[in-house]
């Protein structure tokens, strides 16, 4: 259901920056626009502390490789500042692990070489928090450093192509395995970290 | 059932009635050679190909796609794949500001996949379609289509408890039209 909510709410904004009217003149101008692509999580980092049914103390540290696909989709509204550079805010929903779907606020910022509403490469970075719900104790922080190249397809419109490492810390509840068996229970854990490394496939439109 | 029979008649009803209240003269609209590029929609991700006929009257629209029921939602991991076919007729061309262009299109066509029901087995789909395309045709030969499609088709699978076949109308066929397609396309 939050992501019918999510794609509903992006659209309504994609029809209100369509509406508006464009200056290239101005030097700060409000822009946005709607991204989504495809995720490709490939490595955990992990860190969990618990006890286990006899009291003893189990520390499990590691990394691994783990593929799993997902998804994301999010609006952007935010400053066009000088032709250049613009900062935004971005609402969205996003898978970053297996069966862990979350809704993500986070701002970013970007520079373009040839210019905001030119075919040009562009790079950014973004930093935000996410969850599942709004009732989750300790939010998801994640990261973007990312590279595009945009294509301008009328003096409004121009569409993107980019490709992002992101970084999320996650937080589980429970400790469970590849098969979803929990292994620990949140009243055993005392530590449970996790940090998803993942690689964004995306294509945005922008106004 | 009769709930969902009333609303694929009346959206096939609605779309007929617009394709043939709107007389287009067929020279008169461009229409594009052939575009090829990708789809994206809540439905799935895919390719999508439009091809005009001999006279340029009529667009051939095909879609192959990735269907995405029960995946974004958590319910499943596997994917379907979905093919679809589209006969479409031009409704009206406008000329926009900056040398673009705006075209609308509907039309019938038929679907057939190895897909996803809601909250069902993969199983297989075969039945028909109806869509309406908008499209924002660009001086640099690229294409933004946005389109709503509904389609009425039957589903053949295993049923979720006692595991023998059941065939069954293929709800998310007419649910799911709320969900729009966007189509980016190069066009010759």
């Amino acid at each position: 259901m939050k992501i019918k909510y999510v794609i509903s709410a992006v659209i309504l904004l994609l029809t209100a920056q369509f509406l508006s009217a464009r200056n290239p003149e101005r030097k700060v101008e409000i822009t946005g626009g709607l991204e989504w692509g495809y995720t490709a999580t490939f490595y955990q980092n992990h860190n969990y502390i618990f006890y286990d049914e006899e009291g003893m103390r189990v520390d499990i540290v590691g990394g691994a490789f783990d593929y799993v696909s997902n998804g994301h989709i999010l609006g952007r509204l935010g400053l066009r500042f000088f032709n250049r550079a613009d900062f935004t805010f971005n609402f969205g929903y996003s898978g970053i692990q297996d069966a862990r779907r979350i809704l993500t606020y986070s701002l970013r910022t970007g520079y373009y070489y040839k210019g905001y509403r030119n075919n040009g490469i562009f790079n950014f970075i973004e930093g935000g928090v996410g969850g599942a719900s709004t009732f989750e104790s300790l939010p998801i922080v994640f990261g973007k450093l990312g590279a595009g190249y945009r294509i301008k397809l009328n003096k409004d419109l121009s569409l993107d192509a980019i490709i992002s490492y992101q970084i999320a810390g996650d937080h589980p509840k429970n400790l469970e395995d590849k098969d979803h068996n929990v292994i620990a229970y949140y009243h055993q854990l005392r530590r449970s970290d996790i940090f998803n490394s993942a690689l964004n496939f995306s294509i945005a439109l922008n106004f | 059932m009769a709930r969902n029979i009333h609303i694929f008649a009346l959206t096939v009803l609605a779309v007929s009635a617009l394709v043939s209240s709107v007389t287009v003269n067929a020279q008169t609209f461009e229409l594009p050679k052939f575009s090829v590029g990708t789809f994206h929609s809540a439905k799935g991700f895919g390719v999508s190909v439009d091809l005009s006929n001999y006279d340029s009257a009529h667009l051939n629209s095909f879609a192959l796609f990735l269907d995405m029921q029960s995946i974004l939602d958590g319910q499943s991991s596997s994917p379907g794949i979905r093919a679809r076919y589209n006969y479409n007729h031009p409704l009206c061309s406008k000329d926009l500001k900056n040398g673009d262009k705006f075209q609308l299109y509907a039309g019938p066509g038929i679907t057939f996949g190895y897909v996803r029901d809601l909250n069902s087995r993969v199983g297989l789909m075969c039945g028909v379609s109806g869509e309406i395309v908008g499209t924002f045709m660009f001086e640099n030969h690229l294409s933004l289509s946005l389109a709503l499609e509904a389609s009425a088709a039957f589903h053949l699978r295993e049923d979720n408890n006692i595991g023998v076949l059941d065939f069954k109308f293929f709800q998310a066929g007419l649910v799911n039209l709320y969900q729009p397609e966007l189509r980016i396309q190069y066009y010759w």
